[in-house]
């Protein structure tokens, strides 16, 4: 990772449905040649899930970007901070985003990025199935998003958002 | 801070549900672990072309893409008539191998199972988990971040990418280790190959101190499956089928893959969408079976590292003449294989023919193509049937967790017996038999498509199905 990076991190399985909108989301940005936003140097990483070795990908890190596909939920997109938490999820193989947050400051004894989650909605997450017509939509409304996002020279637009979310 | 009511979707799998069945003298007389089985891979990838499938199947789960990244592409092999593989080929679908059970097994051990061995097993859940470790021991948590890390970036300069691998393909393998990658990864793997003694021998002290209650917690007798090499030494790649009973007999030996169907069959219980294998020449009551490390260490009559063979040595001198029973002793079975993977990586890295340009072979079009691996969970079947133009007709897969169906409702079934005293359910027995399941490994993403994260519910019921009592671990979500 280039130090001082922003780094987005978008999560999901690209072959169940409504799972692929984190994944395809980071497509459509790197396929559009986009390598800065707010200022830094963009780092794209995407995987299935979070895992206890994605603290080492956000180290040197001045900023993360989760993405995610969320479910039961009305609104298309949801902006929030993420803060470092413990918590008793430890029978899964995944971690939560707030966890990968706590471990990152257990395992490098430093204070994590400062992160953000967008939670694009999706509707359904079958195998083999492809994106809804509704993903679809609150797809190209995510990219917008991030896009009117990395559009600022810093992180002004970017934590106005936070703070109106 | 408000509470955030979406859940973002996560791949974590879910532990489902438990039904205990009590019968009037309160004896738990079944258990049965819940796990909607994933069906809908043969519709997902009927009508593909065959080549296409060692990508495709990587997205079944997040947790092991590699093994079946590797099985489909053996099976794959079978299809086009390859029997063999050059030597650059076979080493770096070895060394993909070995990168991923490195980081699987390192994952299990730090992150998983290491808060149960370090704490206790009535310690407060939110100390025992993998912040409790990070607290407690911090050396040891690092440990594990980074051995994960290693096994990825392994599996990156083999597969081409860290996930939706490229790697293997029909008859090979598209790439080859470049010395720069070879230089790479040679840098760490000394200190790779230290942290797994060091964690085999943290567990073997943990074992030793309770040595009591790890003999006999969730202990089954049971049949053992798992590939091993044409001398019985611990195969993880690409060996012959090997089954033994629990008085240590061989029930058969160096079988081969492609007769899997002659000794293998899968029952079906109407509780449950998931299938029930075991050995055909047994029947059902007596041929269910475990695989994974436990198996294999159990299974083989040596290992190949000198490191890894010097540590089965011991273990296998727990119990003299039968195999180690113990379902903790899975911990340690698993830790002397990373052990193994470490030296096995320290031994090819330097190989040259990973740097040979040898990298294809190609035969005859053939309809049906059968490929087994060890993968970390236990041995791992993919099976398919292909008609003239190469597309796939049908598919089979028994995946690691399913071999172990049974033989978790068996060890589930051990722990609520001894453990729960009437008829309440509490929360330090769904901690037990929590541990229990765990010590297998299961992959349930692998089989379920449920998402989200799912507690762990248990139900006792009675003999008639009327329900005595339930209760469920909350998982906390991000606020």
């Amino acid at each position: 990772m280039t130090a001082d990076a922003l780094l987005i991190f978008a999560y999901g399985n690209v072959s169940r449905g409504d799972d692929a909108l984190a994944p395809l989301l980071l497509e459509r940005l790197q396929q559009q040649g986009i390598q800065h936003g707010c200022g830094l140097t963009l780092q794209y990483l995407t995987d299935y899930q979070m895992h206890i070795e994605h603290v080492m990908d956000m180290q040197q890190c001045r900023r993360v970007l989760l993405i995610d596909a969320a479910q039961d939920t009305a609104q298309a997109l949801r902006f929030y901070p993420v803060t470092a938490q413990a918590q008793t999820l430890y029978t899964t193989h995944g971690m939560s985003p707030s966890t990968l947050l706590h471990t990152y400051q257990q395992v490098l004894h430093e204070e994590p990025p400062a992160t953000a989650m967008l939670a694009i909605t999706g509707y359904q997450f079958e195998l083999g199935e492809g994106l809804s017509p509704q993903a679809e939509a609150n797809l190209d409304q995510a990219e917008d998003f991030v896009k009117s996002l990395l559009d600022a020279e810093d992180f002004s637009r970017w934590d106005a958002r936070l703070a109106s979310d | 801070m408000t509470k955030i009511t979406i859940d973002p979707v996560t791949r974590v799998e879910g532990h489902g549900k438990i039904t205990l069945i009590q019968d009037d003298d309160r004896k738990i007389t079944q258990a049965r672990l819940h796990i909607a089985e994933f069906r809908g891979f043969e519709k997902f990838i009927q009508g593909r072309p065959y080549w296409e499938v060692p990508v495709l199947v990587q997205r079944l789960c997040g947790i092991c893409p590699v093994s079946h990244h590797l099985a489909a592409a053996k099976a794959s092999d079978m299809l086009i008539g390859v029997e063999q593989l050059t030597p650059t080929a076979e080493k770096m679908r070895r060394l993909m191998h070995f990168g991923q059970l490195l980081q699987s097994h390192a994952l299990h051990f730090f992150h998983l199972s290491s808060p149960d061995l370090l704490f206790g097993y009535d310690d407060e859940p939110r100390h025992r988990n993998i912040v409790g470790v990070i607290q407690d021991y911090p050396e040891l948590a690092k440990q594990g971040v980074l051995m994960r890390k290693y096994g990825q970036r392994v599996i990156e300069k083999t597969a081409g990418k860290r996930i939706h691998g490229t790697g293997a393909i029909p008859g090979g393998i598209n790439k080859n280790l470049s010395p720069a990658e070879r230089d790479e990864l040679s840098q760490d793997i000394e200190q790779m190959v230290e942290w797994g003694q060091s964690a085999v021998e943290l567990c073997k002290k943990i074992f030793y101190e309770q040595r009591e209650f790890f003999e006999q917690f969730a202990t089954i007798d049971s049949n053992l499956l798992s590939l091993v090499q044409p001398n019985g030494a611990l195969e993880l790649y690409d060996g012959k089928l090997r089954a033994r009973a629990a008085d240590n007999q061989i029930i058969f030996d160096q079988q081969d893959n492609r007769n899997y169907l002659d000794l293998v069959n899968e029952h079906v219980e109407s509780w449950s969408y998931m299938k029930f294998p075991f050995i055909k020449d047994l029947g059902w009551e007596q041929g269910w079976y475990r695989v994974g490390p436990l198996a294999r260490i159990n299974n083989c009559d040596a290992i190949d590292t000198p490191l890894a063979e010097q540590q089965r040595q011991e273990f296998i001198a727990l119990t003299p003449g039968r195999p180690v029973p113990y379902t903790l002793a899975f911990h340690w079975a698993r830790l002397i294989e990373l052990l193994h993977c470490a030296e096995a990586i320290r031994e090819l890295l330097p190989d040259p023919d990973l740097q040979g340009n040898d990298l294809l072979q190609s035969g005859e079009l053939q309809p049906v193509g059968i490929g087994i691996i060890e993968a970390p969970r236990g041995t791992l079947f993919h099976h398919y049937e292909i008609d003239e133009q190469g597309l796939i007709q049908r598919a089979n897969l028994i995946v690691s967790t399913t071999n172990n169906n049974q033989a978790m409702n068996e060890s589930i079934r051990q722990v609520a017996d001894q453990y729960l005293k009437g008829q309440e359910l509490t929360e330090p027995l769904l901690n037990q038999l929590e541990v229990a399941v765990r010590a297998y490994d299961p992959c349930l993403s692998c089989a379920t498509h449920a998402l989200g994260q799912m507690p762990l519910e248990v139900e006792l019921i009675d003999t008639h199905g009327e329900l005595i009592d339930s209760r469920s671990k909350t998982a906390m979500h991000d606020c």
